[in-house]
């Protein structure tokens, strides 16, 4: 069958389900809000700015790219991720956002069909055999409204979940070494321009312990090249540190010891949580101490948790789903259209896990939480912050996700059908 | 016919969002206060000792800050205001940080002026308010005015949530002893443009003024009351079903 000729086939299986019609209504619909709603209200208020600037800056003014007074808000990211915005830079502000647009919406269906074809790869076999109830979870994932805060301000995390999404594809297809040294390059490139995956790392270990023989096993050549894989993009900013030695110190004081940390507002991340409280009730606080404290404690629980799983199956996804949740709960800023990395992570997952497993049963209302609900409860921080400035719902949705894995990996029989 | 629909909608939409580009305006700024308006802002913490380790003893004596104190308040009553194309201005009665409950006859009167552009703005905001080193009043749609204007590098707008300024003011910055210490302040404002907290820290992110206007909008308790329904709903809910759930799950195991 020709290329052509698959993708027609293709494409009118899924024109036949009702729901996928309503899934790009509704996406299409997202797409063209967004772009009124910034030409409307946010062109002056919009993160994309600072993406524009920061394409030129980096070819033309290098030394001040950590220079805050350049942008409207700070520009937080490793100094090679300057570089994917050059080609936006060449275009006036409002033609680059609207091409910029086209291309997220572009890379929302490419993240549907990595989504699909990771699903085919691990479903668990007590699922369906046909693939009716993956197309309505790739649908809820086109319907979700952390969509509409994505596109209005231009943000670059689709980017992020279609690398980590490509990486997670490759380290579960193929096992030789090439291929997961090229699987752990594309996830360095994914942290070179937003370091979202960052916790990602440690989990590209591949080891368990088995606490009741009291045994490591560890397959140490296979871990090396996944650490020098993801390390290798990473290292060449180091090199850009090193030929301009003021970007090191500009980098550090934006993201870990700024006062951007310490102002009110509604990320759902402990950390800010805990900052919120100290602000709000004049307790003095060291931000750096506290994103310490969170990460040792969230962070260790998670990896402590994935080491020591008793399967091997899949488990790689079972770690950037750690990953990503310790980056969201630990990180000073988590926002609303941060959760287009994680909901497409958690929806493999309730596909890898048994259909009737306990802990779907806490993923599920989570999913549904961030991809329906998140956003509204970012508008009821904005009517009550004056005297309760916490926007906790979504991180116990978080904490509950992890709870669930970290069950999961623990129980001696998680229910799962092994292949 | 079906496909040519979705063509032709997609050509509107097209054209629609290219007809935008072309029609934008430029921001308006407006004064957030009418004449009569009444602002009371009261003091929640203000360690004297500190304040005058950092700025000596004549911080208390002039300006926004005199006579503050521990649980004090001062109101602002505006008496007119002025739009047009070059300024923006607001006159008021000021009644100074006192305890007392009767305001009596105000202590002074002021005013505020910016320019209507923000990019006109040639003061330098760490002079013309003196010890606070911001202005309590802004022009609306006061995220937008703030980041417009050209301030000195201790200044840092961040109005991607609320209307933000951070200012960073190390030790000595201005002349030697003033600051006698290196601190922080972080002030935010309400959409009318008036200034809703104001906190100066000292290292450490210790306080040593915390200042809010005391102005609760109608919709806040009732909106918090909501949430803690829904909350403890959704709780009750969860565990109920878990339970259902546990209860079902050991009966097929059964």
């Amino acid at each position: 069958m020709s290329f052509k000729s698959k993708v027609t086939t293709i494409s009118k299986h899924l024109w036949e389900q009702k729901i996928f019609r309503f899934a790009i209504a509704l996406h299409s619909f997202y797409f063209f809000l967004s772009i009124v709603l910034f030409f409307l209200f946010f062109q002056e208020k919009n993160d994309f700015l600072i993406f524009y600037e920061v394409g030129d800056i980096f070819i033309n003014d290098i030394e001040n790219l950590y220079n805050q007074t350049s942008y409207l808000w700070d520009f937080r990211y490793f100094p090679l991720s300057a570089v994917f915005f050059i080609p936006f830079s060449f275009f006036n502000f409002k033609a680059a956002f609207v091409l910029f647009s086209i291309l997220n919406l572009v890379l929302n269906f490419l993240i549907s069909l990595v989504l699909y074809k990771v699903i085919a790869l691990i479903k668990n076999k007590a699922h369906e055999k046909d693939d009716k109830r993956v197309i309505v979870y790739i649908c809820i994932y086109l319907m979700g409204l952390p969509h509409i805060l994505n596109y209005i301000y231009g943000q670059i995390n689709l980017y992020i979940t279609l690398f980590i999404l490509m990486s997670l594809f490759i380290f579960l297809k193929y096992k030789s070494i090439k291929w997961q040294l090229f699987g752990s390059i594309i996830l360095g490139i994914s942290i070179i321009i937003k370091p979202t995956a960052f916790f990602l790392i440690p989990f590209l270990v591949i080891a368990n312990i088995d606490i009741k023989k009291k045994s490591l096993k560890i397959d140490i050549s296979r871990t090396l090249i996944r650490f020098t894989g993801v390390m290798i993009p990473l290292l060449l900013n180091f090199i850009v540190f090193g030929m301009y030695p003021s970007l090191w110190g500009g980098f550090l004081d934006t993201n870990f010891t700024g006062s951007n940390p310490v102002a009110l507002n509604f990320s759902f991340s402990i950390s800010k949580l805990i900052t919120n409280f100290c602000y709000f009730y004049n307790i003095a606080f060291n931000q750096l101490f506290i994103l310490l404290g969170v990460t040792i404690i969230v962070g260790g629980l998670g990896f402590v948790g994935y080491i020591i799983r008793r399967f091997d199956t899949d488990s790689i996804l079972y770690g950037y789903a750690f990953g990503i949740i310790i980056m969201l709960l630990v990180y000073y800023d988590s926002w609303d259209h941060h959760l287009l990395n994680l909901i497409p992570i958690l929806i493999i997952i309730l596909f890898n896990l048994p259909r009737n497993s306990e802990i779907t049963n806490s993923i599920k209302p989570s999913l549904f939480f961030f991809n329906f609900f998140d956003l509204a409860f970012v508008g009821v921080w904005y009517l009550i912050y004056p005297v309760f400035p916490f926007n906790f719902e979504a991180t116990i949705f978080l904490v509950v996700v992890l709870y669930g894995l970290l069950k999961y990996c623990i129980k001696r029989n998680s229910g799962r059908i092994q292949d | 016919m079906k496909i040519r629909n979705i063509k032709l909608l997609f050509l509107i939409s097209f054209i629609f969002v290219g007809s935008l580009t072309t029609s934008v305006a430029s921001v308006s700024y407006q004064i957030g206060v009418s004449p009569n308006n009444q602002l009371i802002w009261n003091c929640n913490v203000c360690n004297k000792v500190e304040l005058n380790n950092i700025f000596g003893s004549e911080w208390d004596k002039s300006g926004v800050l005199t006579n503050l104190s521990v649980g004090s308040r001062m109101k602002w009553n505006i008496t007119s205001t002025l739009s047009n194309e070059t300024i923006k201005r607001i006159k008021f009665d000021i009644w100074y940080w006192n305890l007392k409950t009767d305001w009596g006859s105000r202590d002074n009167l002021s005013q505020i002026i910016f320019p209507s552009n923000p990019e006109d703005f040639s003061g330098d905001m760490s002079t013309l308010y003196k010890y606070s080193f911001i202005s309590f009043w802004f022009p609306i749609p006061v995220g937008e005015y703030m980041g417009a204007l050209k301030l000195n590098t201790i200044y840092d707008v961040d109005n991607r949530v609320l209307p933000t300024i951070n200012i960073n003011i190390l030790k000595d910055n201005f002349s030697p002893g003033y600051p006698n210490k290196d601190i922080t302040i972080i002030a935010f404002y309400n959409d009318r443009g008036i200034l809703s907290s104001y906190k100066l820290y000292s290292k450490g992110n210790k306080v040593i003024i915390d200042i809010a206007l005391d102005y609760l909008p109608f919709y806040v308790i009732p909106t918090l009351i909501g949430l803690i329904i829904i909350f403890i709903i959704g709780v009750t809910y969860y565990i109920k079903r878990n339970r259902k759930l546990t209860a079902f799950l050991s009966k097929i195991k059964k």
